[in-house]
């Protein structure tokens, strides 16, 4: 004989009810089990078949506890009190809590998480770390300790140009060979910020290379000179090329075009960057690359200009003229200036670069063959070739890395939303569950939340795991990175696709809406559970 | 079902298990161990009452409607006979 009650009592204990209640239900359970008992072995089943049987019925206790209890008490069982497998009193969940907090141990966790700013930032570079009050508290320590580079730093990323132009006085000060930082305030338009001074201390400081001239010329290739140009000269030529007849254009032009150098400071500045980033702990090759494509660069399209002019202007009419010679070295000039463009450190330096180059040759292939310079013009057909080739291969490259980024920032940006989400739930649950711990009956409403939140802490672990491999790929040091070609190579389109999620799913913008329609939805959840239990109370009195 | 099967006479747990099987030949599968939180759901709403009663010279919760009950089967038969008419002139149609 089996004591059916007992078997009940030791599999739906502890359930916190009244004492008659509860006895009454494990008598009905009870009953329920012994009546399929009979049954089945009324039916000729042996005894521990009937048994069997029996118990089938309730497959899951801790499912019928819970049920049981919700049915009584119209509310959760008291989370303390449940023996499922996420509840807190099983190491389940605890240990799934511990390792997701381990996972912020990790480097390339902690720099996954950085990530998340960038897509929801408006400008994380300028607003976030380097914020005026950051920056200048690394400028009074920068002064303090006679730190050239530090206050170079500040000098390169202060948001106030005035602020910035001081830091680069006491930086220059300090160091000379740091002159280069000037062309920072070279791009400067007056009135607000003279650049002038700029412009003409970096070509004192550096007159072989064509960068600073090419400053002082983007100077005059602004909208209102370009057009009085354009006006003066007609319809004649395109807009471009026009302002090549300004001698405030074509002066500072041909000195550019004629420097044996041309150094946008690149590497200087990234070894700058990278240095005071690591001497700040922010190991974050995002901020780095931030800084890489912040650096100041010529105005291309006026270079590119200048060389049209130097071609189509200059060059074309002297051998329509028949002065070969003349053309020739035209010709000669801009090609040899697209070559020195082309070592430039970013993308679009080498592509104009390239496409300077290819319209001199072009220009001057006919002319070498005209000339009887066959070996010659060859030879500049296969560096004509060469450079069709190189135009493909850096589209074919872009193309697939961009595609390739694209997919990995999407996996990188949806697994880090879900991390963030589940992470604010388990902090929510773990509160609410010491609290319930310290107090059982504060709130069915805060046990109903730990209740459902119980899933966070083993979500977010696998969500953290899945953040963390989608994002190992990408996972580097700043010291690993040996320029800003390389960087831009290897992260670029990736930061380019996660900033991207940002604009295109215009997730900035919902956050506030987000958060009001939440609002909303919890007082509207509120007042009907109101409205509901009113209506209930109504019809027990009516009753 | 529930309450349809209680507005006759009063029935015990088990066996209103039985009888959801056995009247709907094994159509509905109406799962035991869901039907106990079902039951002390309606009693708590006031639908039917739970009383400990002797029967066969053994003590057995017996169910019984209210007349809350009784009101909330009516209502729900209207519908239901309101959908399935809905549902039968649908599928019950005949195409020429």
């Amino acid at each position: 004989m089996h004591n059916w009650k007992e078997l009940v009592r030791v599999r739906l204990m502890p359930l916190p009810l009244e004492a008659t209640r509860r006895e009454e239900i494990i008598e009905e359970l009870a009953q329920q089990l012994e009546g399929a008992y009979n049954e089945a072995v009324a039916g000729g089943a042996s005894d521990s078949e009937a048994l069997h049987r029996s118990l089938a019925q309730f497959k899951d206790w801790e499912d019928l506890r819970r049920g049981v209890f919700r049915a009584v008490k119209a509310e959760e069982l008291p989370v303390w009190e449940q023996n499922g497998i996420l509840s807190p009193r099983r190491p389940v969940v605890w240990i799934a809590l511990t390792l997701s907090c381990a996972l912020l141990g990790l480097f390339g966790f902690r720099q996954a998480l950085g990530t998340l700013s960038v897509p929801f930032g408006k400008n994380p570079w300028a607003d976030r770390l380097l914020s005026s009050s950051s920056l200048s508290k690394i400028e009074r320590q920068a002064l303090a300790q006679g730190d050239s580079r530090a206050l170079a730093f500040v000098a390169l990323h202060h948001p106030d140009i005035n602020e910035a132009a001081g830091a680069a006085e006491k930086a220059i000060a300090l160091d000379p060979r740091l002159t280069w930082i000037s062309a920072r305030f070279a791009q400067a338009h007056p009135p607000e910020f003279d650049p002038a001074s700029w412009i003409a201390r970096l070509k004192t400081w550096d007159p072989d290379n064509a960068f600073p001239y090419l400053l002082q010329a983007d100077q005059a290739f602004n909208p209102r000179s370009f057009g009085g140009a354009w006006e003066r000269r007609g319809a004649r030529l395109a807009p471009p090329r026009a302002i090549a007849f300004e001698s405030d254009f074509r002066l500072p032009m041909e000195k550019a075009f004629a420097a044996p150098r041309y150094d946008t400071y690149g590497a200087q500045r990234f070894e700058l960057d990278r240095a005071v980033l690591q001497q700040q702990g922010w190991d974050r090759p995002d901020l780095l690359m931030l800084s890489v494509e912040s650096q100041p660069i010529p105005n291309l399209n006026a270079a590119r200009s200048y060389a049209e002019y130097l071609v189509m202007d200059l060059g074309e009419s002297a051998g329509k003229a028949g002065r070969k010679e003349e053309a020739f070295a035209q010709y000669q000039t801009a090609a040899q200036f697209g070559a020195r463009m082309q070592q430039g450190t970013s993308l679009i330096e080498r592509l104009i670069g390239m496409t300077i180059r290819q319209h001199a040759y072009e220009h001057l292939v006919p002319l070498l063959r005209q000339a009887g310079h066959a070996e010659e013009a060859a030879l500049l057909d296969t560096s004509l070739t060469d450079i069709h080739d190189a135009f493909a291969a850096e589209a074919a490259q872009r193309s697939w890395g961009e595609i390739a980024a694209g997919r990995a920032a999407s996996l990188v940006f949806f697994s880090g939303v879900l991390v963030v989400a589940l992470g604010l739930a388990a902090l929510g649950w773990l509160a609410v569950v010491v609290v319930l711990r310290w107090k059982e009956n504060a709130s069915s409403l805060l046990n109903w939340f730990a209740s459902v939140a119980r899933l966070a802490p083993p979500a977010l672990l696998l969500a953290g795991l899945w953040f963390y491999s989608a994002y190992y790929p990408f996972m580097r040091h700043v010291s690993q990175f040996e320029s800003g070609e390389q960087l831009a190579r290897d992260l670029l389109p990736f930061w380019d696709s996660l900033a991207w999620m940002n604009g295109g799913f215009g997730l900035n913008m919902l956050v506030w809406p987000a958060v009001w329609c939440m609002a909303v939805a919890v007082l509207g959840a509120i007042t009907l559970h109101w409205v509901a239990m009113r209506r209930r109370a109504e019809a027990r009195h009516q009753e | 079902m529930i309450l349809a099967l209680l507005e006759h006479q009063a029935r015990h747990g088990y066996e209103i298990g039985k009888l959801i099987a056995e009247r709907s030949e094994g159509v509905v599968r109406f799962h035991v161990a869901s039907l106990y939180p079902l039951l002390y759901r309606l009693e708590r709403r006031g639908w039917v009452r739970g009383e400990w009663e002797t029967a066969g010279g053994r003590r057995r919760r017996f169910y019984r409607l209210t007349a809350s009950g009784r009101k909330t089967l009516a209502d729900q038969r209207v519908r239901w006979r309101s959908f399935s008419r809905a549902v039968n002139r649908i599928v019950e149609v005949r195409y020429a």
